[in-house]
């Protein structure tokens, strides 16, 4: 059994294992390296491109 | 161990002023116009800072220097066609500094790691938030394109129950 704190307190239970949070951060990192930086950079995760939309949506 | 920490945050513990304070002075330090550049998107999540529901709430992806590298607002709903309850995440957005500066893909993956990890850690281990389905916004065609391949790399190395992109969701059901 596995202790964790989360949110100041002690859970019983579940935890992420380090392999499997090293494995989702190949596929994202990967995910990235082949959409590309540029590409990845367009997405709205951006602020920057958020704002864009925005403009764009309200010159619509 | 963990590079960041999503942590809620409320008008009312002084979490969202830390937060708006940094993210205030990481616009400063880059020649931003904060209110021209986040305004917009502050004032969409602002009232569920304010409100304090216990199923939604504004999260804060904390880093070990206390600064903020992303935010997301994440809800809890009963949705049709969905045996229990689903956690929506939305309006992921990453920092000035990672907006407004050159990072590298593992830098701009290891943020991004941390929010998937941190919300499925809500979706495991949340007393209020627990949910065995979890769905991301997508935004933008951009958004769409850049998530189904994450979809592909998650379903190559069977991490999840399943995941799929639908529309303008990435759905994911946990183990």
């Amino acid at each position: 059994m596995v202790l964790q704190i989360v949110g100041g307190m002690f859970v019983e239970g579940f935890t992420m294992e380090p392999q499997l949070r090293a494995a989702i951060k190949d596929v994202i990192v990967e995910a990235i390296e082949t959409f590309g930086l540029d590409r990845f950079k367009q997405t709205s995760l951006f602020l920057s491109n958020q704002r864009a939309s925005e403009t764009v949506k309200k010159a619509a | 161990m963990r590079d960041f920490n999503l942590i809620r945050l409320l008008a009312s513990d002084g979490t969202w002023d830390a937060f708006e304070d940094d993210w205030r002075r990481q616009c400063a330090e880059l020649g931003e116009d904060f209110e021209a550049y986040a305004g917009s998107t502050f004032a969409v999540v602002s009232d569920l800072v304010a409100s304090e529901d216990k199923r939604a709430g504004v999260f804060g992806l904390q880093a070990e220097d206390n600064t903020f590298a992303a935010m997301c607002q994440v809800n809890k709903a009963d949705l049709p066609k969905f045996v229990g309850p689903v956690l929506r995440t939305r309006f992921i957005t990453l920092s000035p500094e990672y907006d407004l500066t050159d990072k590298s893909p593992l830098e701009y993956g290891s943020v991004l790691t941390g929010v998937f990890t941190e919300v499925l850690g809500l979706a495991y281990l949340d007393p209020e938030l627990a949910s065995r389905h979890i769905k991301f916004h997508l935004r933008s065609p951009q958004d769409i394109a850049f998530f189904t391949t994450i979809e592909q790399g998650f379903r190559e190395r069977d991490i999840f129950a399943s995941i799929h992109t639908r529309g303008m969701w990435l759905y994911i059901s946990r183990k």
